[in-house]
């Protein structure tokens, strides 16, 4: 049987408000990173790179929800309930998942 | 030389189908119509059983029980013509404070998910909300 790539694609967003309607946390989904096209180790090195900024951006987002979610009723940076800006670059990753740590 | 391919306008097809068809209408499947919350660990699978999506279980109350989606539509994903499904829906807190760590979109029979989402645990309290933006679409390949 000839088979043909595609499917279901799906993807989601949650927002969690009080009951003022004060948003306290916001969630996405997000793609895992693209397959390498080629052997070479350039592509090899380039995917490599996508996962390691795919799991410090999952990290700091599980981090910075966790962290919003404790402190509903306080005064926070708005970015750890909305996610954005969100990290660039992996570096900028890092960082942000060190600044959350401990809090 | 032999070519086979399936088509923009058939992917288009199949949103308008899994958007529209009910179980009122006696096909052997139904469309998208509900929603329900899920409570405890949760990691979204392909083989995931309606029983237990994600490995989850499934909110019986406190506001995040099966309903009735608020709203699903079509939009363009950019590639066809209203090939993507769009949900839209907000659950209230009710009754008594909940932990939720995801959903699941089922079928008008409610027999079955088309999609579960797993997300970090989000602690509501009674008149919290939770609004979800769920977007499903049959994509071509490449």
């Amino acid at each position: 049987m000839a088979e043909v790539g595609g499917g279901l694609k799906v993807s989601w967003g949650a927002e969690h408000k009080d009951g003022n309607g004060d948003l306290i946390s916001r969630q996405m989904s997000m793609e895992t990173p693209r397959s390498p096209t080629c052997l070479k180790p350039g592509c090899l090195w380039r995917y490599l790179k996508r996962v390691v900024f795919y799991v410090l951006i999952s990290n700091y987002n599980v981090k910075r929800v966790v962290y919003a979610e404790a402190n509903r009723h306080k005064r926070i940076l708005e970015r750890y309930r909305t996610g954005e800006p969100a990290p660039q670059t992996i570096w900028q990753a890092l960082y942000a998942n060190i600044k959350l740590l401990g809090r | 030389m032999a070519t086979q391919k399936p088509t923009e306008i058939g992917y288009e097809e199949i949103a308008k189908l899994v958007s529209s068809v009910t179980a009122a209408m006696g096909a052997t499947g139904s469309g998208i119509e509900s929603i329900q919350g899920l409570e405890n660990a949760c990691t979204a699978a392909e083989d995931s059983t309606f029983l237990n999506p994600g490995g989850a279980d499934k909110i019986p109350d406190n506001g995040f029980a099966l309903a009735s989606i608020d709203g699903v539509s079509l939009e363009d994903s950019g590639i066809g013509v209203d090939d993507r499904i769009v949900i839209d829906h907000v659950f209230t807190c009710i009754t008594a404070p909940q932990a939720v760590t995801g959903f699941i979109i089922c079928n008008d029979d409610d027999d079955l998910h088309f999609m579960e989402a797993c997300f970090t645990e989000v602690p509501c309290e009674v008149n919290d909300t939770i609004t979800i933006v769920a977007k499903m679409q049959f994509k071509i390949g490449v």
